[in-house]
């Protein structure tokens, strides 16, 4: 049964759900893992060179998988092939395929420069994924660091921007939709933009520390401190754009403001996770937090968390809005089916399985990283 | 000398007016759906220049163009073409300056709107305007149905079909109208609220009907020149009114009283529930 509250027109339900929340969500860890990259190749911070490798794998899986959500959305999953085929640039789908597409390639180019001297090296091993290795070093053998390095820097610096644009594409689909209360507001770019910063680097730090403690190995805690700051700060431009936005919708939207309450309303619990969040990863980013490892890895969980509410909150509350102006729509959440958490869970798996073959291949640990180990 | 004084004091006065109305909107509630004045009409492109009046006056709420469209489009169960709202709006009457409520049923169905945000943001071309006759109309078998079309539109008209499993609305009955025939909803409505015509041809009786009523069109702060134009909503245009707390599908009639000459205002709104809208 599809709720509703006060007159609604005949037609409306929730359209987008869990997908549409979860794509945003990956997206914007794509992005901001890629402020760590700038981290170590624009701004020299060389100690993050593990943390940044990590986080690229993260950031490839993910993109790998991210385009999957929108497409197991559609009505017509295989139909998504036509895109190319009639495309109407006017439409913001279309941006978002040329720029997914630009930035794969861009991140591939990028992998194959930082891992290939990992790849030579795993390909002297002979078992299955040592021969993967030895296709991928595309019949290199002779291996010049240095030059790789500067390549890698290139790549690297061109796909920060370019992962932000991907990312804030949704921002601009939602804020394009200019009748709907909660989103037809250039607001809704930058929010998507800082969240995006938030949940990276915080995905980026979990993934890494919680690899690090699998294996055993030591994580230096002075390292994560950098970054630490940098989330506790985009946290606080987080919550300071959402109250923006709140006294911007109260301010302009007087009219709507009722039905923009009770949408609000009904998703008090994921906007209470946010703010609290947020709070959390802001004041204890910039306490004495950032330098013990569980605190670090706490923040990193909780920025995660209210990243995800903040998704939530930018999907779902504005769908819920009628069109007619007068009443709201709940969500039907399905557990199963098109649009169902169980599609969501796949996706999650489906990114793990891939970070865990990239670090297969190309290994954890740089080959540089293990010599000076040596 | 003396006109233009009258003039800038009632000019003034409106202003005040607009003011203090708008003040009051402010400390209302809800919206009231948007209608204005508007006479653009399409431009002559291609062949036809189709046109949709609605005259709200006449209709009497049977519902029976609703049935009419269900019938000639096969609209499967849970979504709608074309509806019926039920507005009650509060007026004043102008012999006696009573205060009385009036019901309003206001016909809904896509405008083919000349500036159309569903075409827009369609990614492969699926939802498209005819420029020959100025029909939005769907490619069924290429549309991915990804709903971007649905959630730009501002009027609410478009469903994924649940059988067809792709995006849908209302044609304007594309394959009567291109063969000379009416569309299915004006052809069933024994009022006549519900009229069609063609603006390029100078004999079409539509040509009347526009020139000598007052014409509304819905939304049209959102830019996307609806092509349905409405006869009988001037009584209420531009006004905001609260509608206070509200039912399950009924808003509780709201009193409001304008400041600037103390007339007063009721407002409320019912509509069916759908109570098969989850089949989709
Ligand atoms: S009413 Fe909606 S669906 Fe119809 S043409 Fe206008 S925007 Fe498109
Ligand atoms: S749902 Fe279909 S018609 Fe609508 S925008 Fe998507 S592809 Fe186009
Ligand atoms: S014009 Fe045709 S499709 Fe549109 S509401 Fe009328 S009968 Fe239905």
């Amino acid at each position: 049964m599809i709720e509703t509250h006060g007159p609604t027109l005949p037609n409306h339900i929730v359209e987008w759900t869990v997908l549409i929340v979860t794509y945003p969500f990956f997206s914007g860890i794509v992005a901001g893992s890629t402020i760590i990259t700038a981290l170590v190749y624009l701004f020299g911070f060389k100690n993050l060179q593990h943390l940044e490798r990590v986080g690229h794998f993260l950031a490839l899986s993910l993109l790998l998988v991210a385009p999957l959500a929108p497409m197991f959305d559609l009505t017509m999953p295989i139909r998504a092939l036509f895109v190319p085929f009639y495309p109407n640039i006017a439409s913001p789908i279309f941006l978002f395929f040329v720029l997914w597409n630009l930035l794969l390639v861009i991140m591939l180019l990028k992998s194959y420069f930082l891992l290939r001297r990992d790849f030579v090296e795993r390909a002297k091993e002979g078992d299955l994924f040592g021969k993967i290795a030895g296709v991928l070093t595309f019949g290199a053998k002779e291996i010049n660091p240095e030059e790789d390095e500067k390549k890698v820097k290139l790549f690297g610096i061109i796909s920060v921007p370019l992962a932000m644009l991907f990312t804030s594409y949704v921002g601009f689909l939602l804020s394009s939709m200019h009748s709907i209360p909660l989103w037809g507001t250039p607001m809704v770019i930058l929010v998507f933009l800082a969240s995006a910063v938030v949940s990276g680097i915080g995905a980026a730090m979990l993934v890494y520390i919680v690899g690090q403690y699998i294996l055993g190995e030591k994580v230096d805690v002075n390292n994560l401190r950098v970054p630490t700051i940098i989330l506790a700060a985009f946290a606080g431009v987080d919550l300071l754009l959402f109250l923006l936005e709140l006294v911007l919708e109260w301010y302009w939207n007087t009219a709507e403001w009722s039905l923009i309450s009770m949408a609000m309303k009904a998703n008090f619990f994921f906007y209470l996770v946010k703010i609290v969040g947020l709070l959390f990863v802001f004041i204890g980013g910039l306490s004495s937090l950032n330098r013990s490892l569980s605190g670090i890895t706490i923040l990193s969980v909780v920025s995660l968390i209210a990243v995800y509410a903040v998704r939530w909150t930018l999907v779902i509350p504005g769908q819920m809005i009628d069109k007619g102006h007068r009443g709201i729509v709940y969500p039907h959440i399905k557990l199963i089916g098109r649009e169902g958490v169980s599609e969501v869970i796949a996706l999650y798996f489906l990114a793990f399985f891939l970070f865990l073959l990239f670090v297969s291949i190309a290994g954890w640990k740089s080959a540089s990283h293990k010599e000076e180990v040596v | 000398m003396g006109n233009t004084a009258q003039e800038s004091k009632t000019s003034r006065r409106g202003f005040l007016k607009a003011l203090t109305v708008g003040a009051v909107a402010t400390c209302s509630g809800a919206v009231f759906e948007s209608a204005r004045a508007e006479r653009t009409y399409p431009e002559q492109k291609g062949k036809h220049r189709f046109v949709y009046v609605i005259d709200v006056r006449k209709c009497i709420g049977c519902d029976a163009c609703v049935a009419a469209c269900k019938a000639e489009r096969n609209t499967p169960l849970g979504v709608f073409n074309t509806w019926v709202e039920k507005w009650e709006v509060g007026y004043t009457d102008p012999n006696t300056g009573e205060t009385r409520v009036k019901v309003l049923n206001v016909p809904k169905l896509c405008n083919h709107c000349e500036n159309p945000p569903c075409v827009k943001v369609c990614p492969v071309h699926a939802t498209y305007r005819d420029e020959n006759d100025g029909l939005v109309l769907q490619r069924y078998e290429r549309c991915i149905g990804c709903r971007l079309c649905e959630q730009a539109c501002p009027y609410g008209v478009r469903y994924i079909d649940p059988i067809m499993v792709v995006m849908n609305k209302c044609t304007w009955c594309d394959h009567r109208v291109r063969n000379g025939l009416k569309p299915a909803c004006v052809e069933v409505c024994p009022t006549k609220a519900r009229e069609f015509g063609d603006l390029s041809d100078p004999n079409d009786p539509i040509w009347e009907l526009l020139n000598n009523n007052s014409i509304q069109v819905l939304k049209p702060e959102e830019g996307t020149k609806p092509r349905v134009f409405y006869i009988g909503l001037e009584a209420i245009e531009g006004m905001y009114v609260g509608t206070g707390s509200s039912t399950k599908n009924q808003h509780s009639p709201a009193i409001w009283t304008d400041p600037a000459d103390g007339k007063v205002y009721t407002y409320n709104v019912r509509m069916q529930t759908n109570k098969f809208r989850e089949l989709r």
